[in-house]
């Protein structure tokens, strides 16, 4: 009973109760911008991961390009070479 | 050449490809006149004795993960450091086949489960020359104890004795072995997987609009081989008014998880799950259908399916960064997609639509595979590196006796470091 009567205890406890409060409302709003900057780092890895693995595609895509033309300049010489081979044989007649 | 293949498996006994690939090689090899021996670790299921193979050495298999994750943690640590460190029993047979056999080159395939490391050192300590054909990334997966941050020690470590001649599959799977510091050490092929046998007369009857005969084929049904996206893109394209189409998978089923999805999802009259097929079985069901749809995860070193299901004028649908996609182009050999169930449905509507033409595509894939990826196009390729591996025979570090005390020691001491580290 004493305590309500003192003005100076009353305010004591009341500022303290304020600042919990404010500590409390403080940390939630901390948490509700760390989740907010999670799911922004998030969706962002996201879209780079998807970037990163679209330039990979078309990296191999080259890549596969390169090779395939490659093989055919390849099958040209073989051909190329079968071609004079054959016209270096005998001919009948 | 006398030639002593190294595997964890042979077939019949296989997990996918990679053991395919392994005994397509060894036959192709023997048709060549070589003197192939192939020394594996025993089968998981009886299978019946052939001249050539010899299954004598001990597989700690690692690859259920359903007992995997029942075991102790102590039980599940030492038996994956038996299956990537040392088995000193499975240096012995391979000893004692060294010393029978006299190889002039060994080949070597994938060595998890046979405590791969300890194999390899042998190699090394005899001056025994190798090849390793790479399709995935085993000598990085050799160096990884779980639970652990010894990986990089580790790899550091026996890069040394990792020294050698290596084929890869692709760029994507030498990339993952050097991945995060260097670990092959030595000469490098790329040589892509490939298809076997007599090309059939070309394929005549392409999809010309109506239904469209969608296919997948692995060896299990798993969510990294994509089989989820594909049944989640179908579930889109029936939301989307588009329903005229099958989806046939095949592949050993493990459990009720996908026959209960193709429920959840209203599949039942589309979708058909036909269990493992025999590789020359699959080859008529690839000619019955338009699409080989493979949104696989991007760590695919390079599946032999797809290039079958290719061989027979089924078109690939790829992930455009998995490593079959470094061979085939986009829009000339096959369709490249981002991997989604969102991109895979958009790219079969657009099939439905009519705005691809995989009579185009079909035939032209058809006809670069039989020309370009043959085994008779890799084999020379193979046979060079074996040739040149045979020609740099290194000088011998010890005994073969010196050879198994090490081995036994190195056995003993991972048993005992281990065990240490999970009481501490």
């Amino acid at each position: 009973m004493a305590r309500w009567l003192n003005p100076e205890y009353a305010l004591v406890q009341t500022s303290r109760k304020l600042v919990r409060w404010l500590r409390r409302v403080g940390t939630r709003i901390f948490l509700v911008d760390l989740h907010t900057e999670l799911e922004e780092l998030r969706a962002r890895q996201d879209r780079l991961e998807r970037q990163l693995g679209a330039l990979q595609g078309r990296a191999y895509d080259q890549s596969a390009l390169s090779r395939r033309l490659a093989a055919l300049e390849d099958h040209l010489r073989e051909l190329g070479a079968g071609q004079a081979g054959s016209d270096a044989l005998p001919r009948k007649g | 050449m006398k030639v002593l293949v190294l595997s964890n498996l042979y077939p019949p006994d296989f997990l996918g490809g990679y053991e395919l690939g392994c005994r397509q090689a060894v036959e192709a090899l023997r048709h060549k006149g070589h003197e192939v021996r192939v020394l594996c670790g025993a089968p998981r299921l009886p299978v019946a004795a052939k001249s050539g193979v010899e299954r004598t050495l001990h597989l700690t298999d690692v690859y259920l993960p359903c007992m995997q994750a029942r075991y102790h943690v102590v039980t599940r640590s030492l038996n994956q450091a038996r299956a990537c460190f040392v088995q000193a029993f499975n240096v012995h047979v391979l000893l004692e086949t060294l010393d029978a056999f006299g190889p002039d080159v060994a080949y070597v395939w994938n060595l998890l489960g046979l405590g791969g490391l300890g194999l390899m050192g042998c190699l090394h300590y005899l001056g025994v020359p190798w090849v390793w054909h790479l399709m995935d990334r085993v000598p990085r997966d050799l160096c990884h104890l779980p639970g652990t941050a010894a990986q990089v020690e580790l790899a550091r470590a026996v890069e040394g004795y990792l020294e050698g001649h290596y084929l890869a599959c692709s760029e994507r799977v030498l990339d993952e072995n050097n991945d995060p510091e260097p670990l092959l050490r030595g000469t490098v092929r790329l040589v892509p997987n490939w298809v076997v046998g007599w090309r059939p007369s070309p394929r005549q009857d392409y999809y010309r609009g109506g239904r469209l005969r969608i296919l997948s084929a692995v060896a299990h049904l798993c969510p990294p081989k994509g089989i989820d996206l594909i049944l989640r893109a179908a579930a889109l394209l029936r939301r989307q008014g588009l329903g005229n189409f099958e989806v046939n998978l095949y592949g050993h089923v493990k459990d009720d998880s996908y026959p209960r999805l193709v429920r959840q999802e209203g599949l039942d009259d589309c979708v058909r799950l036909h269990g493992l097929r025999r590789q020359e079985e699959l080859a008529e069901v690839y000619r019955s259908h338009d699409v080989f749809a493979f949104p696989t995860w991007e760590r695919e070193p390079f599946a032999f399916a797809p290039l079958e299901a290719a061989a027979q004028g089924c078109v690939p649908f790829l992930t455009s960064s998995c490593g079959n996609s470094e061979w085939l182009v986009h829009q000339v050999h096959c369709w490249k997609i981002e991997r989604s169930a969102e991109a895979l449905a958009e790219a079969l509507a657009d099939v439905l639509r009519g705005r691809i033409d995989l009579g185009a595509l079909g035939r032209r894939v058809e006809s670069v595979v039989w020309r370009d990826f043959h085994i008779d196009r890799a084999l020379p390729h193979i046979e060079a590196a074996l040739a040149e591996a045979a020609g740099k025979r290194r000088g011998r570090r010890g005994s073969a006796a010196e050879a198994y005390h090490l081995a036994v020691l190195a056995e003993k001491l991972t048993e005992v470091l281990v065990q240490e580290w999970l009481a501490a």
